[in-house]
Formats: structure tokens, sequence, C-alpha cells
């Protein structure tokens, strides 16, 4: 049984919090900040008194000065409905010399870091697969604990190996899946995609406006293999091949044949282009977008995007 | 086809590594299933046939790249039946008159020379190969060499034109030069008179057995050597003197003279030879009578071009001797400047004798004396001190005679500063003598030629003693008196029978102080009638004198090879000698230096003046006359069989590194171009 998560990975987790910019709706009490206001310590603002409100909260010190009732009102917290969006194409399914993570395990094992880290925060975490133009699977958002087992049982069977079809299955639409999330009227709520986003971006990031209109917080994962395109400064790993080679893409099927010394240049010009691209869109609609190498530890990454995106001040 | 280092056409292999390369990366393309491919997609695509095209031209232009790298470097040469000018038909002869220096020795009667015997057999050869072609050669070459083959008719007006030089002429190297441009079948042959012994002679016989083409006829009478060969090898300056180093090759025995010719003034002077060289020191004119360039020569032998040398000499200005009495009525007869001055005339050098009394001697030029002598001088004013004491320590040269004025100096005086000096008196029953001499001194060599006994009859009756003075103003006795200063700045020369020093050398600064204890007047006992005073007096004049001729040695350059005598910014700087062929000229170019061509002295003129620039000379290998035949030497006549094939050599070396460098930037070029591909 592959393990995805192991303790190590949970200790380190442990003293992580994550923080969502933005307020989340939740019916229970947890950690994010709720756009409704509340009952606790933290005081919000004053409202005017009106027939129903709680007389256990009006402020008896501004009656005297002003001789008006007001009312004080708390700030509430709350927990958050994650829902993870997993690419399962066959694409995600790559995995090249010398690296030990095909970019689907690596994105397993991301999903069950941020279910572990989301959980222990008593959010509540749900997950979506999407494989070639259809819906693999969805988990409602749970926060019981025990729905970091069902989510890793999940995951261990999108990854096998017997789950993955022969034939190509055309182009994966992520669509679906945020499709299938804007029917059910999700508002304020974290979406976390992880990808490779080899697909139609024009279909993909419409979805996307609707989902942070609604006051979703939306997180792109870009999941890259280093041969694909390494990330660190240089990409000396990027396009490591030698001689002639056949490429043939693994979701439309479509093949070229180039020599590989002399076409490495062109195609690091063109990743780099579509990173722009992908950083453009990503900026355009204010949506968070991270990379990540498959070579990199899910929990390092976790950490890393954390600090990079911790509040002014901490 | 040859190859000059085969051993690179193993680099041959590497021409496998492109093929290797092609066959394991190209030849079969690789499958990878790649997410990204579709980065990969252009635009521009190349069918896949003519990538595979393209590939396999870059392998086989690296392939050629690699072959071309290693035949250039292997060297491959072939024969180039041009070469060696416009063919003909009828036997080709090459002949080939060693020009060098040794061959300027005396030869058979029919020419007088060595090359014009050299001329003479070529003749002949000439002669009996009328319907052959000839190409005439000379070493070292008077030009451009002629690639043309000549008829019997133009061979022989060629050989009479030729004309003997005087270079040097690596002749070995001459010859494989020439046989590696021969057409085959053809003949070479060599006229040398061989004295290029040693290595060159050596190479020469190995050369003619590697190639049976190659005939070497000796020019001169086997035997010629017993007449042997003497050379002057060149001339050094040591001490004043000249010496002439005499070579003796031919190990003559028996004595050489060698004349020195300065202007009309000539010299001889004879030597015992030594089997190897012998140092011969050259008679010169006396000082003052000549200034100019000098001749050394040998008597005539067989070999006339290294008989001679040059060096130059230079006489300096008449010098002067100021002779100051300090006594201010001593010019008089009978006082000590009186005796000195006669003393000095007497010697019979030519110095001119200036004398002042002492109120005139602040108005005296020191400046232009070669020697002052300060004789039994008062005290003088401190000015005056200081500037005698300034003359001497700059180089001048000061003779003091000590008397019973000088006794009366204070310690504080500048030119004697800290001495204390007094007088010893004797009675001329017991006067004093002198009882020691530093035999090894030159200034006393003429008392220490004679015997005591009469350097002990020259007496006097008063001298003074000095002491550095740590006698604290006590009176001390005359034994207890030490040398002025130190052993290590004086040296004493004699002494008195009481132990004070008669005559004493001290160097004070750069220039010398003679001191004599004494004064020579007529009643200080027989010293300034004795006959040994003129002697010692011209002695220390002539030991403080610096010498009135200057001799010096020009460089020497050998004929035929660059000599560098002229400074760099001198370009253009004309040197001549006069030869027996004539006037000879060699110009500086413009690393200053020069190529002088026949042997002889050089002369520059700077302004006005003709300077003696450098000897030419005949290279030390021309100078040993060699008549010995190599072993394996074969006559003419039996030259006349067939040479075998004779190596001809074309080189392709450089034009193949050529080619692969064209090659390897066709094959940058064709790498750095875009990406090809097909979908």
């Amino acid at each position: 049984m592959t393990v995805l998560l192991d303790p190590e990975m949970e200790r380190r987790l442990a003293g992580l919090r994550f923080h969502f910019v933005h307020s989340m709706d939740g019916r229970l009490t947890g950690v994010h900040r709720s756009a409704q206001p509340g009952i606790s310590v933290e005081f919000s603002e004053h409202k005017e008194y009106s027939p129903g409100d709680d007389l256990r909260h009006l402020d008896w010190r501004a009656y005297a000065r002003l001789d008006r009732f007001y009312v004080r009102q708390f700030t509430k917290e709350t927990h958050a409905n994650v829902h993870l969006l997993l690419d399962a194409s066959r694409s995600m399914g790559y995995r090249s010399e010398g690296t030990k993570l095909s970019k689907l395990e690596f994105s397993a094992r991301l999903v069950a870091v941020l279910s572990y880290l989301f959980l222990r925060q008593n959010d509540a975490v749900g997950l979506l697969s999407v494989r070639g133009k259809s819906l693999l699977r969805y988990l409602p958002t749970r926060s019981h604990p025990s729905q970091l087992v069902t989510i890793q049982d999940y995951v261990r069977e999108v990854i096998a190996p017997e789950a993955s079809p022969d034939e190509a299955e055309g182009p994966t639409s992520l669509a679906e899946g945020l499709e299938f999330l804007v029917s059910r009227r999700v508002t304020r709520s974290a979406v976390v995609v992880l990808s490779d986003f080899q697909m139609d971006m024009e279909s993909l990031f419409p979805y996307l406006a609707y989902l942070h209109t609604g006051g979703n917080y939306c997180w792109l994962i870009h999941v890259v293999d280093p041969a694909e395109y390494d990330l660190e400064p240089g990409g000396p790993r990027t396009f490591p091949f030698v001689g002639t080679m056949q490429f043939r893409s693994p979701e439309t099927g479509h093949g070229v044949t180039v020599d590989s010394r002399l076409a490495r240049q062109d195609y690091i010009a063109r990743f780099a282009s579509f990173l722009k691209d992908l950083r453009g869109r990503a900026a355009e609609l204010s949506v968070e977008l991270s990379h990540c190498n498959t070579d990199e530890d899910p929990v390092d990454f976790m950490i890393r995007f954390l600090i990079d995106n911790r509040p002014a001040g901490e | 086809m040859t190859f000059e280092a085969p051993i690179y056409l193993l680099a041959l292999v590497l021409a496998a590594v492109p093929a290797g390369l092609y066959l394991s990366r190209y030849l079969k393309s690789r499958r990878e299933m790649f997410p990204a491919a579709v980065f990969l997609y252009s635009r521009d695509m190349t069918p896949l046939r003519r990538l595979r095209g393209r590939q396999i031209g870059v392998a086989f232009l690296r392939m050629a790249i690699a072959i071309l790298l290693a035949l250039a470097f292997a060297g491959p040469m072939t024969g180039d039946p041009k070469i060696g000018g416009a063919y003909g038909s009828g036997e080709r002869i090459v002949l080939v008159l060693d020009r060098s220096a040794s061959m300027s020795a005396q030869g058979d009667s029919r020419a007088g020379t060595l090359f014009g015997d050299a001329v003479q057999l070529a003749l002949e050869i000439v002669e009996e190969n009328p319907a052959a072609r000839f190409s005439v050669r000379v070493c070292p070459a008077s030009g451009p060499a002629r690639s043309t083959w000549l008829g019997a008719d133009r061979a022989r007006d060629e050989l009479e034109s030729l004309e003997h030089g005087f270079g040097r002429c690596r002749l070995h190297r001459n010859v494989r030069t020439t046989l590696a441009k021969l057409p085959a079948p053809a003949k070479l042959y060599v006229f040398s008179d061989l004295a290029e012994s040693g290595p060159e002679g050596a190479a020469l016989a190995d050369l003619a057995r590697e190639a049976a083409a190659v005939r070497l006829v000796p020019v001169g009478e086997p035997g010629a050597a017993d007449r042997g060969n003497l050379s002057l090898s060149g001339v050094a300056v040591r001490g004043g003197s000249v010496t002439a180093v005499v070579e003796n090759p031919g190990l003559l025995a028996g004595k050489v003279v060698v004349t020195v010719q300065c202007g009309d003034w000539s010299g001889e002077v004879e030597a015992e030879l030594d089997p190897a060289q012998v140092s011969v020191v050259l008679p010169l004119p006396a000082e003052g009578s000549f200034s100019g360039t000098c001749h050394a020569f040998l008597p005539e032998d067989v070999l006339a071009l290294d008989n001679s040398v040059a060096f130059d000499v230079r006489s300096g200005e008449k010098p002067q001797v100021l002779i100051v009495d300090g006594n201010p009525s001593g010019v008089h007869a009978g006082g000590p400047a009186y005796f000195i001055s006669n003393a000095i005339r007497a010697a019979g050098d030519d110095y001119t004798v200036v004398r002042l009394a002492a109120p005139e001697f602040s108005y005296a030029r020191l400046a232009s004396a070669g020697v002052l002598v300060l004789v039994d001088p008062l005290p003088m004013p401190r000015y005056l001190e200081q500037a005698v004491r300034d003359f001497v320590t700059k180089g001048g040269r000061l003779w003091l005679l000590a008397g019973s004025n000088v006794a009366t100096w204070k310690p504080e005086n500048a030119l004697l500063s800290g001495v204390q000096l007094r007088e010893c008196v004797t009675v001329p029953e017991h006067p004093f003598r002198i009882e020691w001499i530093d035999k090894g001194a030159p200034s006393i060599a003429p008392l220490a030629a004679l015997p005591m006994s009469q350097v002990g009859s020259w007496t006097s009756t008063r001298h003074t003693a000095a002491s550095i003075g740590e006698s604290g103003g006590r009176d001390v006795s005359a034994s207890e008196f030490a040398p002025v200063v130190s052993p290590q700045t004086q040296s004493v020369l004699a002494r008195f029978s009481d132990g004070v020093p008669a005559f004493s050398l001290l160097r004070l600064g750069s220039g010398e102080v003679a001191i004599w204890a004494l004064a020579p007047d007529d009643t200080n006992g027989n010293f300034a009638i004795h006959p040994l005073f003129p002697v010692q007096v011209a002695a220390t004049v002539r030991g403080l004198l610096p010498p009135m001729r200057r001799v010096s040695a020009p460089p020497e350059c050998v004929v035929g090879a660059r000599c560098k005598v002229a400074q760099p910014g001198e370009k253009r700087k004309l040197f001549e000698a006069a030869t027996p062929a004539g006037s000879r000229r060699a110009i500086a170019g413009q690393s200053g230096e020069v190529h002088c061509a026949a042997p002889g002295a050089y002369h520059t003129m700077e302004g006005a003046t003709r300077h003696l620039a450098f000897n030419c000379v005949v290279p030390a290998s021309e100078r040993v006359l060699v008549r010995t035949e190599p072993a394996d030497h074969a006559s003419p006549a039996e030259a006349s069989q067939s040479p075998p094939p004779l190596p001809r050599k074309t080189r392709y070396g450089a034009s193949l590194l050529a080619a692969a460098m064209v090659l390897l930037f066709l094959d940058l070029w064709l790498v750095t171009r875009r990406v090809s591909a097909e979908r």
C-alpha cells in the first residue's frame, strides 16, 4: 500500500496553520474569519439596537454617553470548506528518468498533506478528481478526522497503475470539475486545483472567475516534472534528452520527432512563455498560483507556500 | 605517398566517433511519452527525411574533419614532377659548390683558391656530360635559387661567372633541401673542401651514405693540412696590455711571429706555438705616440682570411705635475721642490711640471693637475686644506712630503685630520736608514730590486712621525707612532731604522695620497743627492699618475651570421671594411643587427671621427682545414651508374589542416541552426 503521509510528515505539519485571506462561511467553529458576526472574545463593531437583538450585548456605557442603544458585535471564527480538485489525466502520470514520483503521485501526496493540514484545524475537506472529460468521483466535504483516511484510500485508487487507461482519452478538461462545484453553488469556500494545466485554458478560467466572484479562495498548484521544466534558477534539468527523440503527447496521442539538442532552446522558450501566460491569467483574476517540481518534498512545498503568503506582521 | 609522422594515422579511429554517435543517438529515434510535447510543435517544421539527411550530413562532416586532422598531423608527402623547373630531356645533374670562407684557402696552382679548384672540377663534369641538363647552386646562395635546368654551354658560363664569397654555409642542410626537390633520376655533385669538421662534416658524409645520388667531390689535395693554418681568434685587453689568441688547428710546431701595425709604428712579438692555442701579449707604441686603430697580423699561411684582428689605442692628455713648495723661498736651488722637479725631469717622462711657491697655491687650478705635490708645506688656511682634501677625495692624486714644516701641523687640520705629527732628528754620524721594504708594492719596485745594503746607504737625519692621536697629547717615543689611519686604507711601503714609515700610500675617498715622511733638502743627510732619490721619485709619480693610454678591443661578429653591434635606435648605421676584394659595407637593420659578409675590421663614422666598430671573423668551424676524404666517397667516374629514385617531397599537411578548419566552420554553422522536426 502506497504511503501518502508518514509520521515524519505529520510531525512536521503539526505546527502549521493555514489561514485563508478570504472570509469563510461555515457552520462550525474554526480558525478562519467568518463573513457573519458571531460570539467570540474579539470585538468587531457597534450596531444600533433593533428589536430582537440580544440584550446581553447592549453597550451600557455607550448608552450613558450618547443616550442611544447600541449593541456590540463580535467576530465569528468559523471553519472552511475546502474542495480539492485533482487532475488525474494521463499526462499527470509522467515521470522522467531520475525522478521518484510521477506528477500524479506527487499530487496525491500533496492532497494528503493538504487534507491533514485542513482537517487538523477543523476544516471540512472534500475531493474531486477529473480524468479526460469526465468527473471520476466526488467526496463531499467533511470535517471528521476519518475523512483523511477516506481521501487517502480514494487517492490510492486513482494513482494505482490499473486505474490508468491504455488509450489516450483526449485533452483533460478541469472545467468539468469546476463546473460541478459551480453547480453546487459553492460560496465562501476554498478550491484547490492540482494539475499540470496541459489543457485548454480558455475553458478553465471562466469557471475560476465565477468561483472567485462567489467569494471562494482559489489556489492553482501547477505540478511540473523537472524534465518538463526545472524551476530551479537556470533550469539545468529541463529537457535533458539527447539524440533523435519521438515525443508523443499522452493525452492527445500526437507525436513529434526532433533532434533533441537542437529543439531544447526553442522548447524552453515556449514553456517559459506558457508559464508567463498562466501567471498573467492568474494575476488577472487574483487567483493564487504556485509551481512545484515533482522532486520537491510536499511538506517543504507547503512550508514554502505558507512562508511566502504569511500575513503581514506575522 | 609517405607520411612524416605516421603515428598520427592512429587518430583515424577518431573518425568512428561521429559515426558511433550517429548510430547510437540519431539512427533510431527513441520514443518518449512527454506531456509537454505540445511545446515542441513548430510551424516551420522540416520533413523527417530532411532532418535525417541533415544528421547524416553532420555525422559525415565530422568524420571528414577527424580524418583530415589525423592526415594533416601525419604529414603526407608526395612527389611533384614539376619541382626543379622546366623539364627537358637528358640526364639531370645538380652541381653544388661550397662557397664558405674556408674555400678561399690556397688550392692547386690551377686556380689559386680551393673555390677556383671546385669550379674547375665542376667544369670537368660538365664537359664529360654534354647532353645532360645542369643546375648550378652555391652554398651560401648568392641570391634566389634558379629553378631552370641549363644546357652544358650555359652551365659552363654560369660556373665561370661564379665569384667566391665569404659566407657561412650549412652544406649538408643545403644539399638535403636540394635533394628533396630533385626530380628522379638525377645526380647531385657536392664540391667542398669538407672543412666543416665535426657535426657538419659527419652529416654530409651520412647524407652521401643515405642517398646514392649524392656524390662528394673533395677539393684540395689530401695532405694539405701539413701546411697547417694559424688563426688570430680575437684580442682581449687586460690591465692596459693587449692579448691576442693564436689558434693552431693544424697542430704546427715551432714559433710564430705576430706583427702589430699601428699607423707608421710596427712591432713584433715571437711566441712558441702550442698544439691548441697560445695567448700572446702584443707590443704597443709608446704612450701618447699613437692614437687610432692597430692591426695584429700573422704570417701568410693556407687560409689568409683569419690572420688579422684590429683593436683601438687612444691616448689621453699629457698629465701635469703641480709642485707646491711649502717654503715661500723654496723655489730656489737647494730646496726640496728644486730636487723634486729635477728628479721628475731626469726620469725622462714627458710630463708637464709646474712649480709654484706656497703663496701662489691658492690661485692654482687643481682640476688640471694629474698629481699635486705638496713639498713640506707650512700649515695652510682652513679653506685651502679643505680644497686639497676635496681634490683627493674626488679622485685626485696627492704626494705629500712631510718634513719639519708638516711636523708643526695641528691635529685639527682638515687634510690629515686627527693625526699627531712630530719630527724625529738624529745626528749625522748615526743617520736614519731604510731598513724594511714591502717588496710586493709596485711603487717601491726599483728599491725592492736592489740588495738592502745598497738601499741602506740612502740616509736622512730628519723625518716626521705620525700618530692617530691615542697619545692624548703626551710626549711619546718614535716607536709608538703608528700608521696614520689603518692598515685597510694605508699601506706602508718602507720604514726607517727607527720603525717610522718612510714611504706610505693612503687611500682617501676615491683618490690616493703618497706620503714621504721627510723633505729632501741639502741638509737632510744624503737623501736628496743619493742616486736612488730620482729613481724613487719617478716611480712614485708614475705610480700615482693614471695611465695615459687606453686600449679597447671591439666586439666580434662572425661572417655570415647576424650580429648586434648597433643600438636599436641606430638603424641604417653604416659600417665599412677594407678587404682584399675591395671595400665592403654592412648596414644595421631595424633591430641594430648587422650582417658582415667578409672578414676584416669594420669602421663607422661618428661625426667626423672614424671608429673601429667590430671585427668580422671567420667562424671557428671554417678555420680548421680538414683534408680527410670520407671512407665511402665515390669518385665521379663511379657515379655514372644510374642512381635510384630520389625522394620527392610535397607536403600536404597545411592544406589538409586548412580544409579541416573550413569543414569545422561549416559544422558549427549547421549545428547552430534552429530546430527541425516533423509531426
